[in-house]
């Protein structure tokens, strides 16, 4: 860990509580949801994100540590009428689910079919989730200033409860959002909306800047990097 | 610069040759005006390709662009394969009333790595089921994750659960290699179309497939393979 960034926030438990670790590979086997569960509660991470095909699984795993269990709905292309998506919130809260993340469909928002798809995409998202938390994935570095601003005012319009960065799929396919880009979001979205960073973070100080930028929540598999930055986290040899 | 007349570019080996191939338009990113742009690429090429894969959310206007041209090709949970079974039939038939006539289904991959091989069965009767014989399905795994036992486990999987087309990789961040093509086609025979996917980008590549009797291929840089084909050609008459 580079010497002239402190950790932030200041304990690692404080950094926990703002974690959702992920694991949304293509890869992954049931040892895999089970070891995550287990680490969540070793780490005392709340919560577990997982494929919408993971979560009955993970909720097997999970239940018995008290930690929740979030789908990615539609992850990670999210190019989907918005009906058959909702068919996928259903069956993520079937299995288990508490906390629903769901890709948009950015190409139909940045086609202009705002009506047509975003709005009621959105809205539907946050019917049929019935109060449970539900987290809006974007692509933001595909995005310009206004676009940027204006989803964070339909995202909380909608009564969304997070709009979350980026899906972190394949790193390097699409341009990393920008720091420039984050404050643009971070200042739309004031008090009214979380901001959550999805994907990959390395080197783990970069989670330090984004919480310092303002972003509120991180969902990541890059959980021990992060958590080993402190120096009295137990289990960071 | 080589010169090519029509008579070569539009010749039926050099139509039949560009007849293989798929033409994605795919990604979180792709807008309206991209897809519209590729397809016109295609329109403007001359040539029938096999198909043209977009996101379901473009269908419609696809159908409506290409005009027969070529099959419209959407995937089924691409390119993750971790949308539940109920989502993914709902999608397929979705498919099936808009006018979808090829597809990829991306099959859930933790069964396949966790052996539970009746699962993958399972998975893949359900989509026949539903598909009823509509659309044409290529079942698709990621190979390359996969050690031989289980690629030839999963492809059995596919053949039990009714079906006869495996696509070997998604394309997104792995390709298919000749190896694998190789020992499919090993073990199988003809009994299974393979459509290799993914980092096919060279004549030279497309060479290696045909030699185990592949049809079907998937290739964002059919134009500029089409072109070496063509170019190949060109050479061998000049030479003849």
């Amino acid at each position: 860990m580079s010497a002239n960034i402190d950790p932030y926030p200041a304990t690692w438990h404080e950094m926990a509580s703002r974690i959702e670790y992920a694991d949304l590979r293509i890869d992954t086997q049931e040892r895999d949801l089970r070891l995550l569960c287990l680490e969540a509660e070793k780490y005392r991470i709340p919560v577990v994100v997982v494929n919408p095909v993971n979560v009955g699984l993970a909720y097997q795993f999970a239940q018995p540590c008290g930690i929740k269990v979030a789908a990615a709905v539609s992850y990670p292309v999210g190019a989907y009428i918005p009906q058959s998506k909702m068919v996928e919130v259903e069956d993520a809260i079937t299995d288990g689910a508490e906390i629903i993340y769901m890709v948009m469909a950015v190409g139909a928002y940045l086609s202009g079919w705002i009506d047509l798809f975003t709005r009621p995409e959105i809205t539907s998202l946050v019917q049929v989730a019935g109060g449970r938390p539900t987290r809006l994935i974007t692509e933001a570095s595909v995005l310009n200033k206004d676009q940027q601003r204006e989803l964070c005012r339909i995202a909380i319009e909608a009564g969304v409860d997070d709009l979350v960065l980026c899906t972190g799929f394949i790193p390097g396919k699409l341009p990393p959002v920008s720091d420039e880009q984050i404050a643009n979001i971070v200042e739309a979205a004031g008090k009214d909306i979380g901001i959550t960073y999805m994907g990959e973070i390395d080197p783990p100080e970069r989670a330090f800047e984004l919480i310092r930028m303002g972003v509120t929540r991180l969902c990541t598999p890059s959980t021990r990097g992060i958590l080993a930055a402190y120096p009295d986290f137990p289990w960071a040899a | 610069m080589m010169m090519i007349d029509n008579d070569l570019r539009y010749s039926p080996e050099v139509m039949a040759f560009a007849g293989m191939f798929h033409y994605g338009i795919l990604g979180i990113e792709k807008t309206e005006a991209d897809v519209r742009s590729g397809i016109q690429r295609v329109l403007d090429s001359g040539y029938r390709l096999t198909a043209v894969d977009v996101e379901l959310i473009y269908v419609p206007m696809t159908i409506d662009m290409i005009g027969g041209r070529a099959t419209v090709h959407s995937p089924i949970s691409y390119p993750l394969g971790n949308l539940t079974l109920k989502k993914k039939l709902r999608d397929l038939e979705d498919m099936m009333r808009i006018g979808v006539r090829d597809s990829a289904y991306c099959l859930n991959y933790r069964y396949i790595l966790d052996h539970r091989w009746e699962l993958v069965e399972k998975e893949v009767r359900a989509a026949v089921e539903v598909n009823q014989g509509v659309i044409a399905i290529e079942y698709n795994i990621q190979a390359t994750l996969l050690n031989d036992y289980e690629i030839i486990q999963a492809c059995q999987a596919i053949e039990n659960g009714g079906a006869n087309t495996v696509k070997l990789n998604t394309g997104y961040g792995w390709g298919t290699g000749p190896e694998e093509v190789a020992l499919v086609r090993r073990v199988f025979g003809q009994r299974l179309d393979i459509h290799p996917s993914g980092n096919i980008r060279t004549l030279a590549q497309v060479d290696e497939f045909l030699k185990y009797n592949v049809r079907i291929i998937h290739s964002m840089a059919v134009f500029e393979i089409t072109e070496e084909y063509i170019a190949r050609l060109q050479q061998q008459r000049s030479q003849s």
